[in-house]
């Protein structure tokens, strides 16, 4: 094996790349330092040196990183130029050469010599990992194996810090709609750095398993140690089970207790518990001071899904809401051309004129932040998704997600509790001027006989169906227009809308029907929906017998994988109606892989 | 000495050295067959050391992820008893008064036709089960329980319930890809007629029978197939 590695030194791979020196050489694979010999460059060169013809899903892997790294096109993510397989058959690869040390050694510094990324002096990293992370993610990529030795500290006299952060490693990265390598049920990772969900199978884990992973390092960078110790997979798993992770406070009083919260909530074993990549990056960012990034067509909506359990204080968006974030730092390597953003490179604590506009206070804060968490308890109902948990921490004072003494939380209470109280006194307006308008109209009753929630059998019949038949037209319809003009000002991009002013119109009466097959679309996404597809469409909405909806109403079902969810509905159909009529399309559309979302709306009569 | 001697010598030092050197072979032979048998011997007893040590893992994971992902003392105290078969908690009167807690578990109610059996299950209950089996929610404490309702206490109408339960379960099994080491316990039977109180926590939309399910009247067998963490 040695006398084969050795051997490589002189050759020439891919007809450009001399071998110069072997950097490294592991289980799997060896690492060169190479001359691209055309222009000279210094790169690194990986090469797999395991049987890839017996083991044919090594190769994959392999080339899973290749891709992953090409989609992801961040600066924090070393990159890779050139993929090949020399004459025996080994794959290749060629990065970018890196100088300087790995993250696990550099925490081998104590914090009290120079150079220490131990304690605060270490947080900038997990900034620019969870911003390279959250650009892998983006993409549909999950690292799955970050570690400190995959991270790489290199010299960039550019960074404020003097330093860059580098991603190294994502062969076992899952990329979306692309692991079939990782068998369901298989362990993937490094344990003492792995999410317990990925210790139950690798092939299921979201971006949420790389935000415990960073959550883990960013403890041992704080507090000097890890949230667990033992020597096996099995003890491990159990510690992540049974448990407790000591407090970060406990460990290092002297730490900001935001900063303690975060690290703790990215540490909570449910995934659902922990905050995504783009609020881990967001939070570090505005602890360190720096500003966000702009993020192209990324809404408040979004960002409070993204967030679903985040304290979610008014700050959390506020500078993106305002377009004051600057573009990510641009490195490219050597012989090229180098562009950095002067934003991106300030001092720690530097404030650039552009930053003058970013809210520093709540005062100061669109009030468009606290109707859009307004919207999410219809949207939550709706669909039964994550959304649900966004009001929840906001309507309770006590949640350990918002922390009483939090500013930010009381702050952002008062303003839930104003914009509650503006939507409430809207819809009791807008009731006394229904009621005015149209209780002495015989053409326009305010509960016709032949009102859809009226006419729903799922009124009666469904138990489980909070809203009671007989009183809901009157008191639900003009709420629920204010509440659609919320939810739908949340959805539109950040910055386009800075008051959310409900509509006053009033939701029309109309004939419910149920839906044809003209109204159910021809495609999902991109992808043609059959005959027999649509048809299926068709027969589940039949199933649920008391699906109706009015001309312009529309019902979106979103693909995604196997999963299928309502995303949004109308308030009149019950919640059992709406259930039967999901299942009946899984058990149709069981085979169905897509994604992408499925709207059911009738054409006007 | 005389030449005829010498040859004499020599025949019979030579047959001696065979007959020797037959015996130490054969000496050999045995020997490595011994050895042979003896890492074969060990060999098994590492592989039984193994699988126990493995069993052994396996069921104190399981018995960890049932303490956390079980949300009733009654429910795991009812499986417990329901795994093994000759338990009484698990009569038909254990069963009945299951009905009433184990709702507090994910479960798909059905209805099935007897002529058609698991045939004539519907789209709906074939989604819901996709669901309720999904392997994301498969624990090593999960178990599933089949408990199955005749149209009436006949032994005919208990084998064809008991029928029924088990073209269910190979549905789950085959079609549903739950794997082996997810217990599923049952068919169990139910009395045919239970008491509007025994049902009263089984009354939302997804519990009645959905279009194209047999109703009331109709000729049923009702079957609940009930996921649980409980161990």
């Amino acid at each position: 094996m040695q006398n084969s590695l050795v051997r490589m030194l002189g050759q020439i791979i891919g007809g450009k790349y001399r071998v110069v020196r072997l950097l490294g050489a592991g289980g799997m694979g060896a690492v060169y330092e190479v001359q691209q010999m055309d222009i000279l460059r210094r790169a690194a060169l990986k090469i797999l040196t395991l049987d890839v013809k017996s083991q044919p899903g090594h190769f994959q892997r392999f080339m899973n990183e290749a891709r992953a790294v090409n989609q992801i096109s961040h600066p924090g993510v070393v990159q890779v130029h050139d993929f090949g397989v020399d004459e025996k058959g080994q794959p290749w690869l060629v990065m970018e050469y890196l100088e300087g040390t790995s993250l696990a050694d550099a925490m081998k510094l104590p914090p009290s010599q120079s150079g220490s990324v131990m304690g605060m002096a270490g947080l900038w990293i997990i900034g620019e990992l969870a911003s390279a992370l959250e650009a892998a993610h983006e993409k549909g990529i999950i690292h799955r194996d970050l570690k400190p030795a995959n991270v790489m500290l290199v010299p960039d006299p550019h960074s404020p810090t003097g330093q860059r952060v580098k991603l190294l490693d994502f062969g076992v990265a899952k990329l979306r709609d692309a692991d079939h390598l990782t068998k369901s049920g298989s362990i993937l990772g490094t344990p003492l750095y792995m999410a317990l969900e990925q210790f139950r199978n690798s092939a299921d884990v979201d971006g949420k398993a790389d935000v415990f992973s960073l959550g883990v390092i960013a403890y041992q960078l704080l507090s000097g140690r890890l949230p667990h110790y033992a020597a096996t997979h099995y003890e491990i798993m159990g510690a992540r089970l049974l448990d407790p992770i000591p407090q970060l406070r406990q460990l290092v009083p002297q730490l900001p207790e935001h900063v303690a919260t975060l690290v703790m909530r990215m540490l909570e074993r449910e995934p659902v518990h922990r905050p995504s990549m783009l609020a881990v990056d967001h939070e570090v960012r505005r602890t360190l001071g720096l500003p966000l990034p702009r993020k192209s067509g990324v809404t408040a909506a979004q960002l409070l899904l993204s967030n679903q359990d985040q304290p979610l204080t008014p700050t959390m968006n506020a500078p993106l809401e305002q377009g004051a974030a600057v573009a990510r730092p641009v490195t490219l390597d050597l012989g090229e051309a180098q562009q950095v953003t002067p934003d991106s490179e300030r001092l720690l604590g530097e404030v650039s004129p552009r930053d003058m506009v970013v809210p520093t206070s709540l005062s100061s804060l669109p009030s468009v932040q606290m109707p859009i968490l307004q919207a999410q308890p219809g949207d939550k109902t709706e669909s039964g998704a994550p959304l649900t948990e966004a009001p929840q921490v906001l309507a309770s004072p006590s949640s350990p997600t918002a922390p009483e003494h939090s500013p930010h939380a009381k702050n952002g209470r008062l303003r839930t509790g104003l914009a509650l109280l503006g939507v409430l006194l809207f819809s009791g307006a807008a009731l006394g001027w229904r009621w005015s308008v149209s209780a002495p109209s015989t053409n326009t009753p305010i509960n016709p006989p032949s009102s859809r929630v009226a006419e729903l059998p799922t009124a009666t019949a469904d138990p489980t169906n909070p809203t009671p038949g007989i009183a809901a037209p009157d008191l639900a319809l003009p709420v629920e227009k204010p509440d659609a003009a919320i939810a739908s000002a949340a959805l539109s991009p950040i910055g386009s809308t800075a008051v959310v002013t409900p509509k006053p119109t009033l939701p029309k009466r109309c004939q419910p029907m149920q839906p044809t097959l003209a109204c159910v679309p021809v495609s999902i996404g991109t992808r043609l929906l059959t005959a027999a597809q649509r048809a299926a469409v068709k027969d589940a909405l039949s199933d649920a017998s008391d699906l109706a909806l009015c001309p312009g109403e529309s019902l979106v079902v979103a693909f995604s994988g196997h999963d299928m969810t309502i995303r949004s509905a109308p308030r009149s159909l019950g919640k059992g109606t709406k259930e039967v009529f999901i299942n009946s399309l899984h058990g149709r559309l069981r085979d169905l892989t897509w994604r992408g979302n499925l709207e059911i709306k009738c054409p006007p009569r | 000495m005389p030449a005829s001697l010498t040859k004499y010598l020599a025949v019979l030092l030579t047959t001696g050295a065979l007959f020797s050197a037959s015996c130490f072979t054969s000496a050999q032979e045995e020997r490595l067959t011994r050895m042979s048998e003896a890492i074969s011997e060990l060999a098994r007893h590492q592989r039984e050391s193994d699988a126990l040590l493995s069993g052994r893992v396996d069921t104190e994971v399981a018995r960890i992820w049932g303490k956390l992902n079980c949300n009733d003392e009654q429910v795991r105290t009812f499986i417990k008893e329901c795994e093994s078969a000759d338990s009484t908690v698990c009569s038909d009167s254990g069963l009945v008064s299951a009905l009433a807690f184990m709702n507090s578990q994910a479960v798909v109610t059905m209805y099935l036709r007897p002529d058609l059996g698991v045939r004539s299950l519907q789209p709906v209950r074939q989604g819901q089960l996709l669901g309720l089996t999904d392997l994301r929610f498969l624990f090593p404490s999960t178990r599933f329980l089949i408990l199955a309702q005749p149209r009436s206490d006949s032994q005919a109408h208990q084998d064809e319930a008991e029928k029924i339960g088990r073209q269910l379960l190979r549905y789950i099994r085959t079609e549903l890809k739950i794997p082996p080491r997810t217990p599923i316990i049952g068919p169990r039977i139910l009395p045919c007629k239970l008491k509007q109180e025994q049902l009263r926590f089984y009354g939302s939309r997804l519990h009645m029978p959905q279009v194209n399910e047999p109703t009331e009247k109709e000729p049923r067998v009702r079957l609940w197939l009930y996921r649980t963490d409980c161990l």
